[in-house]
């Protein structure tokens, strides 16, 4: 008995430690979209690389880039990025495609969104009217972004209608549904997401939503462990005509998510 | 011959025995008496190491005596086993190959080797123990009132067991309420009051004529 | 989600638990019996901290572990980092107090009924704690059990260690929390059911085995 599950250990062992394996640490919106569903058994197939994804905020994303945990990592936070670059823990960071965040809140829409043309306009309505806004709080792009759009409305959001989640975007979207508050989300979240209840998307459409997704390798100069030449041939793959291609033709619910604008390399 | 001096044993700040001299011959039965609580008990498991000294010594003639010692409970004590099992054990301790055959069937117990010893009486379950002990071949036989609450066949069987034991040699120290039993079996008694040993006295002289001590001990059994 | 990957993932939670749970007795059970047969100074304190450390939030463990196999941590050379060892290692460190304790809890009570038998038949300390945990093999066998279901049930340190990969380290628990956070409510209730099941299935199992020996009911 002991002898088979430590022989089935091995093997699951063994399977998770070959050689071709590639280790990315993505932003929740990229798997739970299910565009990596679709992406991944195409890099395989083209590049004999299997990426297994650890998904993440992008700030842990980040950070398990810092520490050599991961090879690469695929992200939505442009400041942080260029952050990470600078500090030397990856060389370089390459747009591959944005999608775009919306607001989405109960059908009622109490502070009247559906009548508001602008990002900054929305929120300000929310935090005037001190209607419920449920905000990640976790260090992710998203946060990032939604904090970004509080900094623009000039007004504070501490207030007691303000409630930080601490965790993913699914969690928050599942707080947010059960106590009827307001909540950024990207676009591909939602669309994907099961328990929506009388939710909707109240908000949309504002350039200041677009959501800029970049890879980054990391360093190898700093972790000399990272498998460098499979992240670059992952990394062509996805700038590739093909991996453009299959970005812009991917759809939920009849709607495009996400929208290829990779660029040569800087 | 045992040689206790100035042997003492507490336990939670209470002396169970303690404060005397005792020295007594070791062949034949010896014969331990004395009302509940008295020390007999704690004499015997302090004879067979199971309680510590506080002070004092006890010295054994020889070393046969300290080391080839077999203890029967007065409570029989088994391993959550069958009896085979059980009866197996202080040969798996030697590393030795268990042989009790001869015993097991002397003893009346053959027909129960394979039961749980748990389940069976209490007169079964004690010729078990003795059982246990007599294969070990000891030299100094230590029993706890083995007889105690028993049934008169038991009873038999054990004592009768005991006598054999005897006459191969083997020393035997038994603690007992029974007077008839310490009359049939003892060569001499050792009289417990209040964790005080008084003696050794000749058995025949014990009952004949009662040392001070004890009389009114004697007197509160009839 | 596709039932070969359902499959998968019920596989790999029970091999990684099983595993763990085995490494974890082996560890807990000896060290258990020791403590309960032994008489030393400080031995309140071990106690006391062994009960402690049963009570240690996972996540934390799960912290810990993370930390010490990151890249950036001492053990980052082994590369163990959101691998199925790692998450073995997480559940040992976890459920180890909760079956060392309860081991000693059987065995000390064992061991007040074996007391006196086994000093009289001059069993050495090893020998001792042998015939203890054979005897106590039902009560171990629970204990062993509790660890089990400890480990299968536990979500926040195999996350942070393991990462959840898709077929490398999603397990029952993490893929209940990735259906949750998806708003798949009902596909992660389901879940949980299969998670039961087979925790039902498990305790089954061993205790049909363990019923099956030699030596009867007591």
């Amino acid at each position: 008995m002991i002898r088979v599950i430590w022989q089935c250990l091995f093997i699951m062992l063994a399977a998770t430690v070959q050689a071709d394996t590639l280790r990315m640490a993505v932003t929740t919106s990229f798997e739970n979209s299910g565009l990596s569903d679709v992406l991944l058994p195409e890099i395989e197939k083209d590049t004999g690389h299997q990426i297994q994804l650890i998904v993440v905020g992008t700030g842990q994303a980040l950070k398990l880039g810092q520490a050599g945990d991961v090879d690469a990592v695929l992200v939505h936070s442009k400041a942080a990025e260029i952050a990470f670059v600078e500090a030397g823990y990856g060389p370089y960071r390459r747009e591959i495609m944005y999608n775009d965040f919306v607001i989405v809140g109960p059908v009622s829409d109490p502070a009247g969104l559906g009548k508001i043309t602008t990002a900054v306009d929305a929120l300000h309505a929310i935090a005037a009217g001190g209607h419920l806004f449920a905000s990640r709080g976790d260090d992710s792009g998203t946060h990032k972004a939604e904090l970004a759009l509080w900094e623009k409305t000039k007004m504070g959001h501490g207030g007691r209608w303000y409630r930080e989640t601490g965790s993913g975007m699914g969690t928050t979207l599942n707080v947010a549904v059960a106590i009827g508050a307001y909540v950024l989300t990207d676009r591909a979240s939602w669309i994907n997401f099961g328990n929506t209840g009388d939710f909707q998307i109240l908000f949309e459409g504002d350039p200041m939503l677009f959501n800029q997704y970049a890879f980054l390798p990391v360093s190898d100069r700093r972790h000399p462990h990272v498998n460098a030449r499979a992240v670059q041939e992952v990394e062509t793959w996805l700038v590739s005509a093909k991996g453009q291609a299959l970005i812009g033709q991917y759809q939920l619910d009849g709607q495009n998510l996400f929208f290829p604008n990779a660029e040569p390399r800087p | 011959m045992v040689t206790a001096q100035a042997i003492q044993v507490r336990r939670k700040g209470r002396t169970l025995i303690g404060h005397f001299d005792l020295a007594f011959d070791t062949a034949g039965i010896t014969a331990i008496v004395g009302r509940n609580g008295s020390g007999k008990s704690t004499f015997l498991r302090t004879l067979h190491g199971l309680e510590k000294l506080q002070s004092g010594s006890i010295a054994f003639e020889n070393e046969a005596l300290a080391d080839g010692q077999a203890f029967v409970f007065q409570t029989p004590a088994f391993l959550r086993r069958s009896v085979r099992q059980n009866l197996d054990l202080p040969f798996q301790v030697k590393g030795q190959t268990p042989q009790y055959d001869q015993i097991a069937d002397d003893m009346q117990i053959t027909p129960f080797l394979d039961m749980p010893a748990h389940q069976l009486s209490m007169g079964e379950q004690q010729r078990v123990s003795l059982t246990r002990a007599l294969m070990m071949n000891p030299k100094l036989l230590l029993l706890d009132e083995p007889t105690a609450s028993l049934d008169g066949t038991s009873t038999h069987l054990i004592e009768t067991a005991i006598q054999d034991a005897v006459e191969h040699g083997v020393a035997v120290i038994l603690a007992s309420h029974s007077m008839g039993q310490v009359r049939r079996l003892s060569d001499r008694v050792i009289y417990f009051e209040h964790g005080v040993a008084h003696g050794p006295f000749d058995t025949s002289a014990f009952f004949a004529q009662t040392p001070q001590v004890a009389k009114d001990w004697m007197e509160e059994g009839r | 989600m596709l039932w070969p990957d359902l499959l998968e993932i019920t596989l790999r939670s029970l091999l990684i638990s099983l595993g763990a749970t085995v490494i974890a007795s082996a560890i807990a059970m000896p060290f258990g019996a020791w403590l309960a047969l032994s008489r030393f100074r400080n031995r309140r304190w071990v106690i006391a901290i062994l009960n402690a450390l049963m009570g240690i939030p996972p996540v934390a463990v799960g912290l810990i572990v993370y930390l010490s196999l990151s890249r950036s941590g001492p053990f980052g050379v082994l590369g163990l980092l959101f691998t199925p060892t790692a998450m073995v290692i997480a559940q040992v460190i976890i459920i180890t107090p909760l079956i060392a304790s309860l081991t000693h809890q059987i065995c000390r009570e064992l061991w007040f009924e074996y007391h006196d038998l086994l000093i009289s038949l001059k069993t050495g300390k090893w020998h001792r704690a042998r015939i203890l945990l054979r005897d106590a093999r039902r009560g171990l066998i629970t204990a062993a059990l509790a660890g089990f279901g400890r480990a299968i049930g536990e979500v926040g340190a195999v996350m942070i260690v393991g990462g959840n990969i898709d077929h490398a380290t999603r397990v029952l628990t993490t893929a209940i929390s990735l259906e949750t956070s998806k708003g798949n409510l009902w596909f992660a209730v389901s879940l949980g059911g299969i998670l039961i099941v087979l925790s039902v299935i498990v305790s089954l199992t061993v205790h049909g085995l363990g019923k099956t020996e030699r030596g009867g009911r007591w």
